[in-house]
């Protein structure tokens, strides 16, 4: 009886909390019928919004996979003085808020800050351009792959490199052909994750941005400028947009996960 | 391939203990040998130091009379099979098997028809043909263990390194492949080392026994050595079953705390001293004392004796008299067999010169002979 008091709860509370939101979006979105919201995403500032958090996802992306995975490796396999120390601040981005992320770069990149004032005269400014957003958003999504990486690292994989080398493979080939692929369900579940918190980040990237519509605003900061103008069939269109492919991707990763959770530890 | 050790230490780099002090040993080519010893022996460390998958701080490793020290593992040419396989869970058998060759140089990286041939060839040495399409997760046991040496073996390694290979394997498919394994290790003329815990393993498998503890080795030698003359009190415990018997040494004669056991004599100064002895070498010595050996099993031959001297219950297996008796009256245990230990002190014991005839009557009659 008790559980099925406390199953009624929880299915509450989801419905309430998770449940409710993305519906309300919905249909705030379609209140004038699809064709009207569909209308709203061909707005030229709008499609800029959805190139540009494509493009800086992608980049994002792929920077922190190469960078995750190279730090999830060293720290599962070596014992150096500051490991402790290089895992805190590989999670910090997790801890710390968005917002202050964005003005570290500000404070780096900006004119008032250490090399600003130069890009901007060399003609290459970071900030208020797409490479601040890609240097804020790599920097909230950086734990991501190493933290889903790491474990799997640590355990599963050392017997097996050991034994690709004894067999004659060198570094390259070891990480090609023995590490990656047998973490290759990790891996990927650690990119989906980085990519699905890139494309939905708004605080740092709302610091470096500027907010200039047509340039510099993603899907996020997009809404935001939207909703300020009281233009909500757009705003929230474009935020039903936004959350149609962060489930994509979140789907994508469940998927993963089962078929990781029937794989592992089986040699 | 023949491998020497000279003087090896390798040093626990958290807290700067040896792990493996100070070792020497020569593995001549062509033989088997195990490392035996407990758990946190180094046995295992050695095995990778030989490897080159760990470093060592003091020594030299030489693989045919040439230093290997700095030479990479993966230079070594040495297979090493895993306590728990290592195989690679995202690629079939064939794959696996096939590893070795497919990851060399491209100069010398056989075709991929010679690579497949080869693995079939090795999938049926291991008696594994048609398996070679499977994944490791999809196999028994047993049958990993030979995908693991056969990927091992693709390469032709002269030098065999195996790590507690038998360690996961049920009683039944352990002995089949132990025994399967020497029959490899002849034919295909390696020199094997092999790390166990299980002393039986190592005797039945391997012509050279080495014993190590804390790091260092304690024995080495042929299983039958070990078993019969023991370095020291560690070793022959470690070697086979054994009783510990108390008792006081005075003019170099050991008289044992429990009654109805024969004095012996012994060559270590006066004080107290432990007689060490394998309950298969006590004697009964029927009519030359109180005790009474009452006959729990027999095995074959032999007779597994409890024996009830004071307080205490001995168990003795010992030659039975032809007419089997279930219960042997007075009775006392001849110990001749046994060491006698202290401190450092380890000596071999004798009968003393006085009464004691040389075995069971077969009557089991009261008889007193003397011996001078």
């Amino acid at each position: 009886m008790s559980r099925l008091l406390f199953a009624l709860v929880v299915y509450l509370l989801v419905a309430v909390m998770v449940v409710l939101p993305p519906v309300m979006v919905f249909a705030a979105a379609l209140s004038h019928g699809l064709r009207v919201a569909m209308a709203t995403l061909a707005e030229p500032d709008a499609l800029s919004a959805i190139r540009l958090t494509m493009i800086v996802t992608g980049i994002s992306v792929a920077i922190n996979t190469v960078f995750g995975t190279m730090a999830a490796w060293t720290l599962a396999h070596f014992r150096f003085p500051g490991r402790n120390l290089l895992v805190v601040l590989i999670e910090l981005p997790l801890s710390v808020s968005p917002v202050v992320g964005g003005l570290v770069w500000l404070l780096v990149f900006g004119t008032q800050g250490w090399w600003g004032a130069a890009l901007e005269r060399w003609g290459h400014p970071v900030l208020f351009a797409p490479p601040g957003i890609v240097l804020a958003t790599v920097f909230v999504t950086f734990p991501y792959v190493t933290r889903t990486l790491m474990p799997m690292l640590a355990h599963n994989g050392r017997e097996a490199e050991e034994a690709a080398v004894m067999l004659g493979a060198n570094l390259w080939q070891v990480l090609w052909h023995v590490t990656l692929p047998g973490a290759r369900l990790a891996l990927l579940s650690g990119v989906l994750l980085t990519t699905a918190r890139a494309m939905g980040e708004f605080g740092a990237v709302s610091v470096v941005s500027g907010h200039i519509p047509g340039l510099t605003e993603t899907m996020p900061l997009h809404i935001e400028t939207l909703y300020n103008g009281y233009q909500t069939v757009a705003a929230f269109t474009m935020a039903a947009l936004l959350a149609l492919m962060a489930m994509g991707v979140v789907m994508a990763r469940n998927l993963t996960e089962r078929r990781h959770g029937r794989t592992e530890n089986t040699a | 391939m023949s491998v020497q050790l000279e003087q090896i230490t390798r040093r626990n780099p958290r807290n700067g203990r040896p792990i493996v002090d100070n070792v020497s040993l020569a593995v001549a080519s062509g033989s088997f040998t195990a490392l035996v010893g407990p758990s946190g022996a180094g046995k295992t460390s050695l095995l990778r130091i030989i490897a080159g998958l760990d470093p060592h701080q003091a020594g030299h490793v030489s693989i045919d009379g040439t230093r290997v020290d700095t030479l990479d593992a993966r230079a070594r040419n040495i297979g090493f099979v895993f306590q728990h396989y290592a195989l690679f869970a995202h690629m079939s058998v064939a794959a696996n098997i096939g590893f070795g060759l497919s990851v060399r140089p491209r100069g010398q990286r056989p075709r991929r028809d010679v690579i497949a041939r080869r693995v079939e060839d090795l999938l049926d040495l291991m008696q594994l043909s048609g398996l070679g399409g499977r994944y490791p997760h999809e196999l028994s046991g047993g049958q990993r263990q030979r995908v693991a040496l056969a990927r091992t073996l693709a390469t032709g390694p002269r030098v065999l390194l195996l790590d507690e290979p038998f360690g996961a394997l049920d009683p039944l498919v352990r002995r089949q492949i132990r025994g399967w394994l020497r029959s490899l290790h002849e034919r295909l003329g390696l020199t094997t080392i092999l790390v166990t815990h299980d002393r039986q393993e190592a005797a039945e498998l391997a012509d050279t026994v080495v014993l190590m503890r804390h790091g260092r080795i304690v024995q080495a030698g042929t299983p039958q050595a070990l078993e019969d003359t023991p370095a020291d009190p560690f070793t022959m415990a470690f070697t086979g079953d054994l009783v510990r018997l108390g008792g006081r040494v005075e003019n170099h004669v050991f008289t044992p705390d429990l009654p109805d056991i024969l004095p012996v004599t012994a060559p270590i100064a006066a004080g107290p001293a432990e007689l060490l002895v394998r309950p298969v070498d006590i004697a009964l010595r029927p009519g030359q004392g109180q005790a009474t050996a009452v006959l729990r099993q027999a095995r074959g031959p032999l007779g597994l004796y409890d024996v009830r001297l004071g307080t205490d219950t001995l168990q003795v297996e010992t030659l039975m008299p032809p007419d089997r008796p279930r219960i042997l009256p007075h009775c006392a245990l001849d110990v001749t067999a046994g060491r006698l230990a202290r401190d450092n002190a380890w000596a071999s014991v004798e009968t003393p010169p006085f009464p004691g005839p040389p075995s069971i009557h077969p009557t089991g009659e009261r008889i007193h002979a003397q011996h001078s």
